[in-house]
């Protein structure tokens, strides 16, 4: 346990001074001023557009640093050969991996503070309503970028950053659309095709569970219960892709 | 000295000469934005194709809606697509009840289509039954537009019953009910709208709607 805080800790330190982070959050920063600037060209709809564009700019901004931060760190270690200086000491490759991916976690989650921090105020100056739903969506989509932050260190256990992005970047559109390609299927397949798609349907991460920012904004009631069950299947597909990502990192040799 | 004089003086002339071309394709970027509204897919599509931030899609296309009625305004075409672009709007966030009420006003009033403007509020009121300005600013088009009396009175009793109703809802019942002459009514209805409702949109909007009653400007509308 003290291995893998220690890996994390030296992970998130690393992460925070990396480029790629302070150019999301900027980025991230940017987009909700944008938001707080036109919103008094949005006839009547000031507050929606704020929260809408608060909310997905979290999100969007989330899984982005996710992927790009992730897809590095391995591969980076790697060509700097620090990762012998780690592995030959009593640190397994599992409390390696894990610890890697709980330092990326920690990162990304400062990032989801300070811009949740800025939304808030810019809700808070536009008079705006701070609903619980608003906190449950920052959760969900925190917890989306935990899932992503797997995924992205399972590719990254075996391929280049830029591959990885790019499987990442395609699980999380495919992810997105998971339902819908499940009831194009049912509506217009054939019976293999059925099949492929529910095993695709079942292997990818249903992201849409993710989801809670439509209800945030417009105030809907949402279920605790639905939440709990969203924060235990991350659990179990991080846990399961984080399993796969150390058989493999297991066996791959370092030259 | 003379070099960084040159320098600044090249970079005043690159910088005057971006600003020129960018004015220079002002008027083809404004027809990309009619051409680009006429092939705007349908809702259901641009919602698989935004992955899960539909209601992004959603205001971005509100601020085009808004740039396109602001074109109308300005004389530079006849709204023909607002309906299609509040159609898609409203598909991809269909709780987005400003849409369906600024839009059904616009298309009731400037397009000048009051069924079309009837159906939004329709599947506004569909999507949120539990929102009480949509069936009230139905009643509203049932009697300023259609003149259907009974609709008027039934949709505002409707609103006055939901719950957060504003009073103006129950107090419209009884306009509608007592039926006094057209076009007084009308004016009536318009100036409480633009004394109660708290969006500035709409009450600069019902503003402009008493002083064309006033005028008598309001095609078809004068004869009680």
């Amino acid at each position: 346990m003290k291995k893998i805080a220690g890996v994390a800790l030296n992970t998130f330190r690393e992460s925070v001074r990396d480029k790629i982070l302070v150019i999301a959050l900027l980025f991230g920063l940017l987009l909700m001023a944008s938001s707080v600037f036109l919103s008094p060209l949005a006839v009547g709809a000031k507050q929606k557009i704020i929260m809408d564009v608060g909310l997905a700019s979290i999100s969007i901004i989330g899984v982005l640093t996710a992927v790009f931060l992730g897809s590095t760190l391995v591969h980076k270690e790697v060509e700097r050969k620090a990762i012998y200086l780690v592995l030959t000491r009593p640190v397994s490759r599992p409390a390696y991996l894990v610890g890697k991916l709980l330092g990326v976690i920690s990162a990304v989650a400062c990032v989801f503070a300070v811009m949740t921090a800025i939304l808030l105020a810019a809700v808070a100056l536009g008079n705006g309503v701070l609903r619980p739903a608003v906190f449950a969506s920052v959760y969900l989509s925190l917890l989306e970028t935990t899932v992503m932050c797997a995924i992205v260190m399972f590719f990254s256990t075996f391929t280049t950053p830029m591959l990885t992005s790019l499987f990442a970047l395609c699980i999380f559109a495919a992810g997105s659309l998971s339902n819908d390609l499940k009831v194009f299927a049912e509506k217009f397949g054939g019976a293999g095709m059925k099949l492929v798609t529910a095993c695709f349907y079942y292997l990818l991460p249903n992201l849409k569970v993710f989801n809670l920012r439509h209800e945030a904004v417009h105030g809907l009631p949402f279920s605790a219960g639905d939440i709990a069950l969203a924060t235990g299947y991350a659990a179990v597909y991080c846990a399961v892709v984080v399993y796969f990502a150390c058989l493999i990192f297991r066996r791959r040799e370092f030259a | 000295m003379r070099r960084r004089f040159i320098e600044l003086l090249l970079a005043c002339a690159a910088l005057a000469a971006l600003l020129a071309s960018s004015h220079g394709v002002e008027n083809l970027s404004r027809k990309k934005l009619q051409s680009e509204v006429l092939y705007l897919p349908s809702g259901q599509f641009i919602k698989q194709a935004t992955l899960q931030y539909h209601n992004l899609a959603a205001d971005l296309l509100w601020f085009r809606m808004i740039q396109y009625y602001g074109g109308y305004r300005m004389g530079e075409h006849d709204l023909a697509l607002f309906s299609h672009l509040v159609d898609v709007i409203t598909d991809l966030d269909p709780q987005f009840t400003f849409a369906y009420s600024f839009g059904a006003l616009i298309i009731a009033e400037d397009v000048g289509n009051l069924d079309r403007g009837v159906a939004f509020l329709e599947k506004g009121i569909r999507n949120n039954p539990n929102d009480w300005w949509l069936p009230f600013e139905l009643g509203f088009l049932q009697y300023v537009y259609a003149r259907d009396y009974a609709r008027a009175l039934h949709y505002f009793q409707a609103a006055s019953r939901l719950p957060g109703a504003g009073p103006q809802a129950a107090r419209f019942a009884a306009f509608v009910a007592a039926r006094a002459g057209y076009v007084e009514t009308s004016i009536a209805l318009w100036e409480e709208l633009r004394r109660t409702s708290d969006n500035r949109f709409i009450r600069a909007l019902a503003e402009r709607y008493v002083e064309k009653l006033k005028g008598g400007a309001f095609p078809g509308m004068n004869k009680p």
